[in-house]
């Protein structure tokens, strides 16, 4: 993060305005507007570069060292984000003028897109800062954080002699910072040292932030025997008699640790309990705690446990501890308080319990507020856009993405779903408030990121195409993706690919993840579905055995059949062998759903006990009928196509999953593909080309992969055509690729889906286990948790990196 | 042997039905002319309902055989006649029309190929088609169209690699990419912007386009086909070539136009183009009727003939072009495969799609043709201008593109089948009369 004010210019305000162009940071112009004579009047600012109108901004922001300096109510800040063109590699005259006067002083300069403004390089220790407070048993322990993102945690290296021997994240709880005023003060770290212990000599430790620079009192020499001498001095201290040991602490009424011998194992030790200097239990050290062995301490039958009466606290607090060989062990000298008192405000958050259970929800007092967790995920996922211009229809579907992400997320703070920008305002001013930090997480299509959020905005997005937007239009910069990705600093995308797009355009170090959304797996192993079933379908059904065809009549007929009383009540169909689901939108034209059904039956073409299962998703009417014509334009066929569109989630979902025996699709780009994902979860092998999203997430032994090869794409220019996901306007930048996806080759994957659903169960079973346990492994909470804290903690170098489609890493390259 | 001839269209409708669906009978129909007059006598026929019986009586009184051919799709073909017929057509689908609609029975072919009792068709793979549906003994023969003899008596000289010349095209209006911003006709300009611009051209070039010379140089590519066709497929043409191409000034690709109106020749492909980012290798859209000099020319001046067809009955320009030696940038499906190999051309892999016949206005899927990868058709191109900057490898391209044709398509290859076909007739007749 670079700072820089402006060096002051020829002061020339216009007659009636006054203002200040006050700095340029991440690609946002900050400053101040108003009209002394009318401190009332709405001010607005211009910004021109070269010679274009770029925005607009109206000065209203409240700020109080404008208030301070007397300028009217201090609610006269500005500040717009930059719109130099992306297509320009030489410096660009920006402006910023009041509207309808004159140009605002010191807002004339010069920058060059992508490069940040010439600067004296400053310190890196401006831009985060640490301390190593010291060293205790072998262990050094200090604090760090970057000032200006203080809900990020930095990460703390370790140097020793030139070479990086260990890292860590700061964010250990350390109230004493934030009591003097660091941030909400989680930023202490501790790294054991890691000397090399074959050298002799002293040994160079340098403690590092990652990205900026050396934490203060972090270098320091030291040879391998001082620590050990430190750690064995520490040792002693504690254990003369050799033992080493800990106390793990008060566990219900119980204290609990280990303590062993290393000069012999295979002995017990005693330990004791000693109450207010009196000796009141002992037990010997002899139970098996697996941790112990895993971390190669012995045979790891060294644990204990000595019970305690916690009712003797009643009478105050008891100074308590835990000796082995007549010294105490370590954290083994304690003060046991009444930790249970209904009054005591640290259990205020139980009490409600208690009482309920006690007195009865009648007596239950109010919720008390409820403690502060360090961070706070906003989740935010503006209403998809269903109307409009075509180009800002979007079929990716971003609501279902964050309830996938939320459970993910709440394994790093609290989250909350947050609706609109104000709501967010004001959840982040009360966390900021109570020492709390908060980040928001921005579901859709960059385009569409909102750019005014009170906190750190991440943008989440799905992307199916090599080459991410980087044209201008409207005057909206965020046309242009690399202008919210530079301005946000850190990215989440669904896939590899889109992951790789984005590197391609702002540079290889840039911080985004590919994780694809978390689903909920089953740990049992998949059972395939019966022959014969019963399949409950809610919502809206066509069932091709309902029609007779006639390829004179493309206007569809009425039912010949009469099972059911109401299509919206759904209906039960009776399913005879193979079935095979998609989800597609007929209007997505990525989707082609019209070659994956005549494939389909092509495929299937003889086979009375062969069903295609179309859950579609899409809003308009029109889909019966469009399924209808793709089927009168086969010859007559003996499979069976059903199609289905309702709300499909939960048991109904589930359901469905449970009688298909494959997933199929076969688009031409995908960014994300949360059907998909269930699927496999569930055993439920691929029928589908292996690019963009879904290389993700299929490979031979879980998929049968249909043939895909890249092809020309630009952002579709015909209205006729439109086929837009992602909320970009066609006039944007030159070619990209998607994938021609083989006809001929998906009817060969049906062909063959079939046969082993009915005559290669062991194979079927095989695909099915290696699915269930791939979509388990890539798509897990776990993982996904994991993915956003890195996330987080990394750092910002733009650099160009590679471009991800092999065609044009090709054509580059010859 | 009176061999009568007929193509729905005729001499003096091809200016105005260029680039219509059947006209491309017509140049089939004069292409046979020469080995008809080395077999027989020709007589063609406009109202051939009305002419052929004539005609037959006429020439049966003499003692003479004669054979109707009907230069049109079998549908097209006229039946009940006395005298013998046999539909001469194009196809390049694996399954021929077996079903009839619109109340015609013809639109079944095996209808009208059972009642001709033979037929000639332009390539192989339109005779396996038949024999599958009308079973392995049915009398049908390949006869492609015979250019290679006219052709390859031009004797131009195929050189891969050009230095600078200029290429004089009479009578056709050349546009260039590299003479103009191709930036009005981007998507979101007015759609009408092309057609306004194109209609514009014309109205300034009327009374003649003034005779500019085209100055290429490098490796030029060069393309006949009717943009309104959608078999050809000149997207990925052109995209691909561009996608090869992009910082290439010495590469061109020259797409002559075979389509009446301007407006529904030019401004989509410029429309398109104008998508396609920036690129400095050269596109030039030829539109206007060439003279038989200035068609000359242009093979003269080509290092590569270039195909990305969905599916081909022939390719006639194709044909042409690898008679006179200049090796192609194509496909090896359906009629290509007659006569494309690797020794005489860049081979782009493809693969089967479902399809429509394509007079079917039922638009109903019972064909499959084959979708070109276009990767590989990026890396094809690529292939090929290096090779044409290696003389020798690219005269054995040369050689081996006219070899193969002459073998597919010349006036002796094409007489010989016809002479098979004219022998069966003959035994069939003579058993006919005897029995009679």
């Amino acid at each position: 993060m670079i700072r820089r004010l402006l060096t002051p210019k020829r002061s020339a305000p216009a007659p009636e305005y006054a203002g200040n162009c006050d700095l340029v940071e991440d690609g946002v112009v900050h400053g101040w507007a108003w009209l002394p004579s009318a401190p009332e009047a709405p001010v607005e600012v211009e910004q021109w570069v070269d010679g274009v109108l770029k925005a607009r901004s109206l000065a209203d922001l409240p700020r109080d060292d404008l208030a301070a300096a007397g300028i009217g109510d201090g609610a006269h800040g500005w500040r717009m984000l930059l719109g130099l063109d992306p297509r320009k590699t030489d410096p660009q005259k920006v402006e910023v003028r009041f509207s309808g006067g004159g140009p605002v002083p010191n807002g004339a300069f010069e920058m060059t897109f992508g490069r940040q403004p010439e600067t004296e390089p400053e310190p890196a220790s401006a831009l985060a800062r640490g301390h190593c407070d010291g060293l205790r048993e072998g262990v050094a322990h200090g604090w760090a954080w970057r000032p200006l993102a203080p809900e990020e945690h930095v990460v703390v290296e370790q140097w020793v002699d030139g070479v990086l021997a260990g890292e860590t994240v700061a964010d250990g709880v350390r109230p004493d910072l934030a009591d003097s005023g660091v941030g909400h003060g989680a930023y202490g770290w501790a790294l054991p040292l890691q000397l090399d212990r074959a050298k002799a000599g002293p040994q160079r430790i340098e403690f590092r932030i990652r990205g900026a620079g050396p934490v203060a009192d972090g270098a320091f020499d030291l040879t391998y025997a001082e620590t050990d001498a430190e750690r064995s001095d520490a040792a002693e201290a504690a254990e003369p008699s050799g033992v080493v040991g800990r106390c793990d602490g008060l566990k219900g009424s119980a204290l609990y640790g280990w303590a062993w011998e290393p000069s012999h194992p295979d002995t017990y030790v005693e330990v004791e309990l000693w109450i207010e200097g009196e000796r009141a239990a002992h037990a010997r050290a002899d139970q098996f705690r697996p941790d112990l062995r895993s971390n190669r301490v012995g045979t790891g039958r060294y644990g204990w446990r000595l019970p305690i009466d916690l009712r003797l606290t009643q009478n105050g607090p008891l100074a308590v501890e835990v000796r082995a060989g007549g010294v105490p062990l370590p954290g083994g000298v304690l003060e046991l308080k009444n930790d249970f008192s209904l009054e005591d405000p640290a259990n205020a958050e139980l009490r409600p319990f208690v009482e309920a259970v006690l007195y009865g929800r009648s007596k239950a007092p109010a919720a008390p507020q409820p403690e502060t967790p360090r961070l706070t995920c906003l989740a935010y996922c503006p209403e998809p856009t269903e109307t409009g211009p075509y180009w800002m229809r979007e079929y990716d579907d971003y609501p279902a993405a964050m309830r996938a992400f939320a459970p993910a997320l709440a394994r790093l703070g609290e989250v909350v779903v947050v609706h609109d920008l104000e709501d967010a305002a004001a959840i982040c001013a009360e966390r900021r408030e109570q020492g709390g930090a908060c980040v928001l997480f921005a579901f859709g299509p960059p385009r569409r990121a909102p750019l005014e959020t009170p906190c750190r905005m991440i943008p989440v997005f799905a992307w199916g195409y090599p080459v991410i937007p980087t044209g201008s239009w409207d005057g909206d910069p965020r046309s242009d993706w690399r202008n919210v990705l530079a301005f946000a600093g850190r990215a989440v995308t669904f896939s590899q690919l889109a992951r790789d797009a984005v590197l391609a355009a702002m540079g290889e170090h840039f911080a985004v993840a590919a994780i694809p959304p978390p689903v909920s797996a089953e740990t049992a192993p998949p059972k395939p579905p019966k022959r014969r079933r019963t399949l409950r379908l809610h919502g809206v059904v066509f069932d091709s055995r309902d029609y007779a065809y006639d390829p004179e009549k493309p206007i569809m007929p009425p039912r010949i059949w009469t099972g059911g009383d109401s299509f919206a009540d759904g209906v039960e169909i009776e399913l005879d062998g193979v079935l095979v689901t998609t989800f597609m939108d007929i209007e997505d034209h990525r989707k082609k759903g019209a070659d994956l059904v005549s494939a389909f039956i092509v495929a299937n073409r003889d086979k009375a006990d062969a069903t295609l299962l179309i859950k579609l998703t899409e809003l308009n009417g029109e889909w019966m009928a469009g399924v209808y014509k793709w089927l009168t334009a086969q010859p007559a066929f003996a499979c069976r196509v059903v199609g289905v569109r309702g709300p499909l989630e939960g048991e109904a979902l589930d359901a469905i999953i449970a009688a298909s025996h494959w997933y199929a699709t076969a688009p031409n780009a995908e960014g994300l593909c949360l059907p998909m994902q269930s699927f496999l979860a569930a055993g439920r092998p691929a029928i589908a080309p292996r690019h963009s999203a879904l290389a993700d997430l299929i490979d031979d032994e879980s998929a049968l992969i249909v043939f895909s090869d890249e092809e020309d794409w630009r952002w579709p220019a015909d209205p006729e055509d439109g086929s837009f996901s992602w909320g970009q306007h066609p006039d944007d930048v030159g070619p990209t690729t998607r994938h021609r996806v083989s006809w001929s080759s998906q009817v060969s994957a049906f062909e063959e889906a079939y046969r082993l659903a009915t005559a290669a169960p062991d194979e079927y079973a095989r695909l099915s286990s290696v699915a269930a346990r791939r979509a388990r492994e890539t798509c897990s909470l776990e993982a996904a948790a994991a993915a956003v804290q890195e996330l987080l903690g990394r750092d910002v170098r733009p650099e160009p990196g590679p471009a991800p489609s092999p065609l044009m890493r090709e054509l580059a390259a010859e | 042997m009176i061999f009568i001839t007929h193509t729905t269209f005729d001499d003096a409708s091809i200016k105005d039905n260029y680039g219509a669906p059947q006209y491309s009978y017509h140049f089939v129909m004069k292409a046979f002319e020469p080995v008809l007059d080395r077999l027989g006598r020709r007589e063609h026929v406009a109202a051939p309902q009305r002419e052929v019986d004539a005609i037959y009586a006429a020439a049966r009184a003499r003692g003479e055989d004669c054979l109707f051919l009907s230069f049109s799709p079998p549908q097209l073909t006229p039946l009940g006649l006395a005298c013998p017929t046999a539909p001469v057509f194009a196809w390049e689908y694996e399954t021929i029309p077996d079903e009839s609609w619109t109340d015609d029975p013809r639109h079944d072919w095996r209808y009208v190929f059972a009642r001709t009792g033979m037929a000639l068709t332009l390539c192989q793979a339109a005779a396996d088609a038949v024999r599958r549906s009308m079973g392995e003994a049915y009398r049908i023969w390949v006869t492609p169209a015979p250019v290679f003899d006219r052709f390859a008596a031009l004797s131009s000289e195929a050189r891969g690699w050009r230095a600078p010349f200029d290429l004089m095209l009479e009578g056709a209006l050349a546009i260039d990419t590299s003479d103009f911003d191709l930036s009005a006709f981007r998507p979101e300009q007015p759609p009408q912007n092309a057609e306004r611009a194109l209609q514009m051209l014309q109205v300034a070039a009327r009374g003649g386009a003034p005779g500019r010379a085209l100055r290429l140089e490098g490796v030029v590519y060069t393309s006949v086909l009717c943009p309104r066709d959608s078999r050809k497929n000149w997207e990925d043409m052109v995209a691909g070539f561009v996608w090869a191409f992009r910082n290439t000034p010495t590469a061109t690709l020259v797409l002559k136009l075979t389509q009446a109106g301007i407006e529904d020749a030019v401004a989509p492909i410029l429309r398109f183009l104008a998508g396609l980012g920036r690129f400095d290798c050269r596109i030039v859209l030829l539109h206007g009727l060439l003279s038989d000099a200035a068609y000359a020319a242009l093979i003269e001046a080509t290092s590569f003939a270039v195909n990305t067809s969905v599916g081909e009955g022939q390719c006639m320009p194709l044909v042409e072009y690898m008679s006179c030696g200049r090796p192609a940038v194509a496909p090896a499906h359906t009629a290509m495969a007659d006569y494309i190999t690797p020794e005489n051309a860049f081979i782009v892999p493809s693969r089967q799609r479902s399809a429509i016949w394509p007079h079917d206005d039922r638009g109903l899927q019972r064909a499959r043709n084959h979708q070109v990868s276009f990767a590989e058709l990026v890396r094809r191109y690529r292939e090929s201008y290096r090779a044409a900057q290696d003389p020798e490898r690219y005269r054995r391209l040369s050689a081996a593109a006219t070899e193969s044709v002459r073998n597919f398509c010349s006036e002796d290859v094409v007489a010989g089948r016809l002479r098979e076909a004219l022998d069966w007739l003959h035994r069939s007749l003579g058993a006919e009369r005897r029995t009679a």
